[in-house]
Order: structure tokens, then sequence, then C-alpha cells
């Protein structure tokens, strides 16, 4: 049953990348919001983190590859600029933020849908009432 | 109940996406600054990223760049227009954030980025006039078709880059501000001409000065504060060249009186040390036979480095050198034939009149019996997050108003108008332009008549020997003392009375000692014919440089360029005997004397390893401290202060002068007592520095931390503990914060230019980039990187291997 969110975390992945490269960075809560709309069973957690850990994840790899590839020399500044202990923590910083809004996005879309199944039956049993 | 939990977190999530993309105090949009795509993440680079070759449109022909590998481009066009809208395309390049961020400064405009914090001082910008004055700037270069066209291809050249550009490629300081580039216009490129004026002669002290003598009377200010002093060597030191000068005479108006001043300046001054060293030695001096000219400008030190290197090559001119980023052409540099480099000449620019308005109103001034209509100019300044202030400037004959009752002035009818030669309309631009394709003296000296401010001392040397030095601005022709203190506004018998023509402006040609230098001491003694007061006239770093040059031979490169770094104090070597002479060492302890030993058999360098300057500075600061701690502490009045030259020259020849009741300053009773006190708060000051930085050695490096501040105050940004000896009045003039913003030598062979140069900085503005501190190691050790000057013929070959990058422009 993991296997399933491996494959929604890599699409929501690929599909922001794509999506980032047009968009300002806060496109990453689409594809997260339609996950949590389109998916089947309302597990909100699970859903909260397949969000949480594929845009913490793009993000958190894609910053340690530019730090890697190009000697990072800013992330050191504005770790000093944040008072953070390393360049590190920039990274990190980076990958959380980015998978807090992925993560709350995802839960977002799956409590709309969750609250939208269930108006149904609040209005059948309004109606039976009457 | 369940659409209800949907909707709460719905909300907090909308909620936490909109914080993380706005700016909330100083917390930049945190989602937008740490997104990989498209946040700072994409300023950080290898090395450069620069492409092949890019596509420009409005080119008229190709062109390409050179990029060597201390970055920096050397340029080649078909033609000018394309050479300066290159030169404006490279330059944002490299430098937009920093262009449009002085640009803004100057136009009193960062309160549009910064909100609060800067609303005082754009309110003092707007009030000096500079956007005024680059509007006149504009108005004079309107007829100027060259010029013209030269500004507006720069002009294009810049906003060609802007409009490349996304949010993932824009200059990260504006990804922390959160704001966007903003097209670059004419006006911008004359603001920054006069944001320069502004940085150096800013420093006036006409109010300190009225204060001053209103407390001491004129006997003692004229002792306190002498116009020059007997050892002073000034620039152009020969008697006889003004012989036969027909002097335009001035009249001073009778029946002065003296005026009160405004208490205290309302705005920040920038550091009076702003000023620089030149110098060009003939090849009478030199071992190669040829001259050489040498340049250090001394600036606050900020990052991104002030100046942007590069090379500018069409077939009708080559020229090389240090470019302001905003402005076009070269400022500093070299071309084919000739040489030049600037320092500050410090002559006063700046007067304040004194207005009485007719009523609360303040539309109607007092001006010989009669009351004049004030011309009322509003200035709107923005303010982020905030509604926008409006301020009203009056204009009135003398100039703008800066200080009245809606800023640093209390009194109602009262106000305090500035004339000041920034506001006149002028043509730098064109003088840059001319010299920059100056093939001789005479070329450069017609080319330096455009030249009206900042008032800068010119230092040339040529291919074919001449070396020469102009002292070159638009200066007012004054009577004696004019425009040392406040002035009344309510005649009009005290405006200036025309400028001293150009052909009188002081000049040295190819002197009898084989050299040329200045280092804003005065111009010239007093037999030069005018009255030529400055704010802060250096006596120390130029007769140093004469020290070195006069009995000079055989000078090598090494030699001069060492020169720049050379940390030898000549203060130390003429005071601190006499220093030693009056402390009383009998009660001193055992740690006490051993400085005291070490100071004794200091040979007064303040080099980097050194600590005896460091007790050796903090104790002549203190003698100055407690001489004048009286003009120092005053709640409410701000006062002249002697300069510690002076301070010294007093206690040295005329020690009792300085004691006398009527100064009421020094409490003390004799040189002894003052020169002990101070030893001990020296030696007091310096242990608290060991204890507060418990893991660093005791050197003078460390001691005074020289840093270069980001523009934009950014922590992390900064070059911190630069390691560089020197200090104020040192040829090497590096201080806490303001110093050498570049060092530049070149030497002027039969065939053409070999130059070396090197700053605090780099050449790229972007703090992810390697260039952009990469020559700071060897600014710290005085070292030069030698500079390839490229012949027209080399871009039309194949690019030499060593480049970093060549690129093609195509049209």
């Amino acid at each position: 049953m993991y296997n399933n969110y491996i494959i929604y975390g890599a699409s929501i992945a690929i599909g922001s990348s794509l999506l980032q490269l047009f968009f300002p960075w806060w496109i990453i809560a689409f594809p997260c919001f339609a996950l949590g709309v389109l998916k089947q069973k309302q597990n909100f957690l699970p859903i909260f983190l397949t969000g949480f850990i594929s845009i913490a994840l793009l993000w958190g790899v894609y910053a340690a590859m530019i730090q890697i590839y190009t000697g990072s020399e800013l992330s050191h500044r504005v770790a000093e600029m944040f008072k953070l202990p390393s360049n590190d923590f920039v990274g990190i910083i980076s990958a959380l933020i980015g998978g807090l809004t992925g993560g709350l996005s995802a839960l977002c879309g799956a409590l709309i849908k969750w609250a939208s199944v269930d108006l149904k039956p609040v209005e059948k049993t309004n109606t039976s009432s009457d | 109940m369940r659409s209800s939990i949907a909707g709460i977190i719905s909300a907090f999530t909308f909620f936490c996406i909109v914080a993380l993309d706005s700016k909330i105090n100083n917390i930049p949009p945190l989602g937008r600054f740490l997104d990989p795509f498209q946040g700072f993440w994409q300023n950080e680079v290898k090395n450069e990223k620069l492409p092949e070759s890019i596509q420009l449109p409005k080119m008229i022909s190709e062109g390409v760049i050179y990029y060597d590998s201390l970055l920096i481009p050397h340029i080649y066009s078909e033609n000018e227009h394309d050479l300066y809208y290159l030169q404006g395309y490279v330059t944002a390049r490299h430098r937009l954030w920093q262009m449009d961020f002085q640009a803004m400064a100057a136009a009193g405009r960062l309160s549009e980025v910064f909100g609060n914090l800067t609303v005082k001082y754009d309110k003092g910008m707007r009030r000096q006039g500079l956007q005024y004055g680059a509007e006149q700037f504009i108005k004079s270069i309107k007829n100027d078709k060259k010029m013209m066209s030269v500004l507006n291809a720069y002009t294009n050249g810049v906003n060609a880059y802007i409009d490349q550009l996304s949010y993932a490629d824009y200059p990260v300081e504006y990804k922390f501000f959160n704001y966007k580039p903003e097209y670059w216009t004419p006006l911008k490129t004359a603001l920054i001409f006069k944001f320069i004026q502004y940085s150096l002669s800013g420093p006036d002290y006409d109010f300190e000065n009225t204060n001053s003598l209103r407390h001491l009377g004129k006997k003692n200010f004229d002792l306190l504060f002498p116009e020059i002093l007997p050892f002073q060597e000034p620039i152009a030191n020969n008697d006889s060249i003004w012989d036969n000068l027909e002097v335009i005479e001035v009249k001073a108006p009778q029946n002065m009186k003296l005026l009160s001043g405004l208490r205290k300046h309302a705005v920040e001054k920038d550091d009076p040390d702003n000023g620089s060293n030149n110098w060009v030695v003939s090849g009478s001096k030199t071992k190669s036979g040829n001259p050489i000219l040498c340049n250090d400008p001394h600036l606050s030190l900020t990052m991104p480095s002030i100046w942007f290197s590069n090379q500018l090559t069409h077939p009708k001119g080559n020229v090389m050198g240090m470019s302001i980023p905003g402005i076009p052409c070269i400022v500093v540099g070299f071309n084919e034939d000739i040489a030049w480099g600037v320092t500050s000449a410090r002559r006063d620019d700046r007067d304040w009149y004194k207005i009485l308005f007719q009523d609360k109103s303040r539309t109607h001034y007092l001006i010989d019996n009669y009351w004049s209509k004030a011309d009322l100019r509003i200035e709107e300044i923005k303010i982020r997050d905030k509604e926008a202030l409006l301020d009203t400037v009056r204009y009135t004959r003398w100039g703008p108003i800066v200080y009245d009752q809606n800023f640093g002035s209390s009194d109602q009818k009262e106000g305090y108008a500035l004339r000041w030669t920034a506001h006149d309309g002028s043509r730098e631009l064109r003088s840059l332009y001319l010299i920059n394709h100056a093939k001789d003296y005479k070329e450069f000296d017609k080319g330096l008549s455009y030249f009206s401010g900042p008032a800068l001392n010119f230092a040339f040397a040529s291919k074919d020997s001449t070396i020469a030095m102009n002292i070159q601005g638009r200066f007012p022709n004054r009577w004696k003392n004019q425009g040392k203190f406040v002035l009344d506004g309510t005649r009009l018998d005290t405006k200036w009375q025309g400028f001293i023509p150009n052909e009188h402006n002081i000049r040295v040609i190819n002197p009898k000692s084989g050299y040329v230098s200045s280092a804003n001491e005065h111009p010239a003694n007093n037999n030069y014919p005018y009255y030529h007061y400055g704010q802060y006239f250096e006596y120390y770093r130029n007769r140093r440089i004469h020290q070195l040059l006069d009995s000079a031979k055989d000078l090598t490169i090494d030699e001069l360029s060492g020169m720049m770094n050379d940390n030898y104090s000549l203060f130390a070597e003429e005071n601190l005997t006499f220093m030693l002479e009056h402390l009383k060492t009998i009660d001193l302890s055992d740690g006490q004397k051993s400085i005291y030993t070490e100071l004794r058999t200091w040979d007064y360098y303040y080099s980097p390893q050194n600590s005896a300057s460091i007790y050796f500075e903090e104790w002549a600061k203190s003698v100055s401290d407690i001489i004048w701690d009286e003009f120092h502490n005053h709640p409410s009045k701000e006062y002249a202060i002697p300069t510690r030259v002076n301070t010294f020259y007093l206690l040295q020849h005329k020690p009792d002068l300085i004691f006398i009741d009527e100064l009421e300053t020094a409490k003390k009773e004799n040189i002894e007592d003052i020169m002990t006190e101070a030893f001990l708060a020296a030696v007091k000051k310096v242990d608290q520095w060991n204890t507060k930085n418990p893991t660093l050695d005791l050197t003078w490096a460390n001691y005074k931390n020289t840093m270069v501040q980001h523009l934009g105050r950014l922590p992390g940004f900064n070059i911190e503990n630069v390691q560089n000896g020197g200090y104020r009045g040192i040829v090497n003039a590096t201080k806490e914060k303001h110093g050498p913003s570049f060092r530049m030598l070149v030497e002027m062979t039969p065939q053409g230019p070999e130059a070396y140069q090197v700053m605090p900085g780099g050449q790229s503005g972007n703090a992810g980039s390697p260039y952009y501190d990469n020559m700071i190691s060897k600014f710290e050790k005085g070292e030069l990187y030698k500079v390839i000057f490229f012949a027209k013929d080399d871009y039309l070959k194949e690019p030499p291997q060593e480049l970093l990058k060549s690129e093609r422009i195509k049209n």
C-alpha cells in the first residue's frame, strides 16, 4: 500500500518541479491540493505526509544539489544573516518551509473533499426530520 | 462541522502561504526567498553564469566581450552607440541592484523599500535638492546631442538587461527586501553624479564654525581653527607662478553681523576623511624611464565594490579603468596615450544662508528689505506599507531651504537655505567623455574645463612624458571667510560674486621636483590670489608622500605599489617623543611601563601585526578628547572640534595658549597631567578590548577590525576583519569602515599603458559569486593584479586562451 504513496509523492514532485519553472513558489500548493482532492481514502496523516515529504525532498535535494555544485558561498552568507550555525540549516529550513506548504495544501484538498462528501448526508437528515 | 474544520485549515494554509510570500519587518518573504527554483539559491554560481553569445537587437553592429580572469569585461564594438550600450548592459549584469539602490538613495526614495526606517534620510536628501540638481544636470546636457546619445545608449543597455530578467535572475538583494528592479533613466545617471558630489563635499562645517566663533570669539577661533599651519606643504608649492594672473577681485560687503547658526545638523554627514592619494613620478625618477601614476581613492568601504573595472574599445578610442556603476565612460583610468587619477580637492562648495520668513506660512522671505516669494516644491516620500508623506521644500534665490520648522529647526520664522554648486547645471559627463578620448595634456586640460564638481585633483601622465596636476572644479570666487560661517540671507550682497575663471584654477605641469602628488592637502599656500577655504585639509599623507618621493631615484613598480600600502605614521614620528617626554612615568605599574617601553622603541609603522600603534592611536585620541571634551559633549549644540594636527601643534608650540581661562576647555593644569591621564585611559581601553576578545591576538589589524560593509547592511554580506594596516593620516588610509576603494598603478610605456589594480572586494555584485570578494587577500597584503589592456586588433583575432570567457554579441 505504500507503493501508491510513493507514486503519488513522485508525481507531486515531478509536477511541482515542472510548474515551478514557470510560476512562483506557491504553485506547489496546487498539485498537493489536487492529490488531496483526488485521493479516494481519506487518511489525513498519510496525505499530509505525502505532500510534506515530496515537496521537502524536492526542495531539499535541489538545494543540496546547488550547494554541492556551486560550493555555496551564498548559503553561508544567508546562514550568517539568519544567525544559523551552518549553511546546511539553510537547506533544511528551505525544505521544511516547502514541505509545510505542500503538506498543508494536500491536507486542505483532502479536508475539502471530506467536507463536501459530508454535506449530502447532512442534507438528508435535515429533509427526513422535516 | 466538517466544513468548518476544512474551512479553518484551508484558511490557515492560505494565511501561511501569504505570510511566507510577504516581507515582515526585517524578515524576507521566506517561501519566496528560500525556494530553490527561484529564490536566493538561484543566485549561487559556481563560476559566473556567462553565455557564449547573446543577441541584442538594438545593437547597430556586432560586438565582443572578453572577460579576463578577474571578471573584468573588455568590451569591443564597431561604433560608439554599441560601446556605451554594452557598457550599460554589462554593468547592469554585475551591479544592477547597487546602481538602482544608489540612484534611489540620491533621490531620497529609500523609504519605498525600507519603510519608516529611512524617512529621515530621504527627507534630508530631498531637502538638499539632489534630485533638483540632477534635473538641472539633464537640462544642461539636453542640447549636447553627443552626450545625450551616449547617455541614452547606456540607459537602453541597462534596460535591455532588466527586460531579460525573471524573478529567478534578480540580484539577491531584491529577493531579500522583496521589491523589483526599476528601469534606468538618464536622470538616474545624473543622480549618481550628484550623490558622488554629496559624499565628497557633504561634510561642511558652517554651522559648527558659526557656533564656535560665537562661543570663542575671533581670536581664539583663529587659534583653534587656523586655515593653514606653517609646516604644511601644499599641492602647488611654487610661489611665483601666480604673479602674472589678472585676478578678478571680489568685494566683501560692509557691516556684516555675526549670525547664530543652526544648533545641530539634522542630517548625518558622510565621513570627512573621504579623500584619496594620487601621485605621478616622471621618467627621471623611475628605473624604466617611463612616467608612473598611482591613485587610491578613500571612501566609505562598501559591498558590492564601489568601482567597476572595465575596458571600452571601439575603432576611435580605447580606454580602460574604473567606472562607477550608473555612469557611462571611465572615471579613473588610462587610454593608449594618457593616464589620470583623482583625489578630492575638499574645497568648500556648500554655503548656508540664514533666511527670515515673513510669517508662519513661510511663503515669503526677506531679501534687501523686500519680501520675495519662495518657489514651493512638493516632495512626496512614499513609504512602504504606509501612507506617503508630503514635504514642501521652499526654493529661494540661494537654493533650497533645507532646515526650517519642519526639519531640524524649531524657529517658526527662520530657515537655512543651501547654496551648493551641485544645484547648478553642469556637464561632467562631457568632461569624462573627452578625457577618455584625450591624446595629450592639451586635450585632457580642455576636457577637464567642463568638470564643475565635485572638485577633484586630477593627476595626469602621458606617453610623451608630460606629468601634471589639475585642481579642477567650478569654485565660487569668495571674499576672505565667505562661506566659512553661516551667511546672511536677508541681504543680496552676501551672494557669490561669480566663479574663479577656469584658466585661473591651479595647475602644476612638469615640475622640477620630478613628480606631482596630492592627498587632500591645501591646493596652494596663501600666495594663490583666490580665497580657497576647505573644510578639512590633510597634513600628513601629503608630506609622507613628499618624504618618500623627494629623494627617490630609479623607482620600480614594486616600490611604488608598496607606497600605496605604506603604513608609516608621520604624525607619530612628530609627536610620540613629545608625548613620552611629558608622561609621568613614576606612578606607572609594571604593565604600563612595558607599554611605555614598547612605544619608545616603536618604528612608527601601523603594520597589521603591530601592537604599539594601538596604544599610540588610543593615546592620541584620548588627548584630544580630554582637551576638547566640552566641545564634544555639548548636549544641544554642535561645535567645531579642533583637528588633531592643530591640537598637537598647539600643545608643542603654544602650550600656554591652550590653557587660558577664556577657553574654558582644559580643567587640567599642565601637559603632564593630560598626557598621563590620556595614557591611562588608552591603556584601560585596550585592556577592555582584550577582555572582550579573549580569542584574538592584540594586533593593530584585529583591533582596528576593518570591515567592508554591504550597502543594504545585510549581515553576512560584508567582508569582515580585513587584515590590513594603516589608518587616518597614513598613506595607506584603511580605517574601520573607510579606506582605499581601489588601488591603481599605471606605467605609460612607449608601447602603451601597463596597468595594475586591486580593490577591497571584486568585480561581481552577486554575493553568491566567487568574484564578489576575490581580490580581498591581495588587497590585504597591499599587492596589485596586473590587468590586460587589449589593443583594438586583439579583438579581431582568435580570443586568447587565458580568458574566463569570450562572449559574442549579435544584433
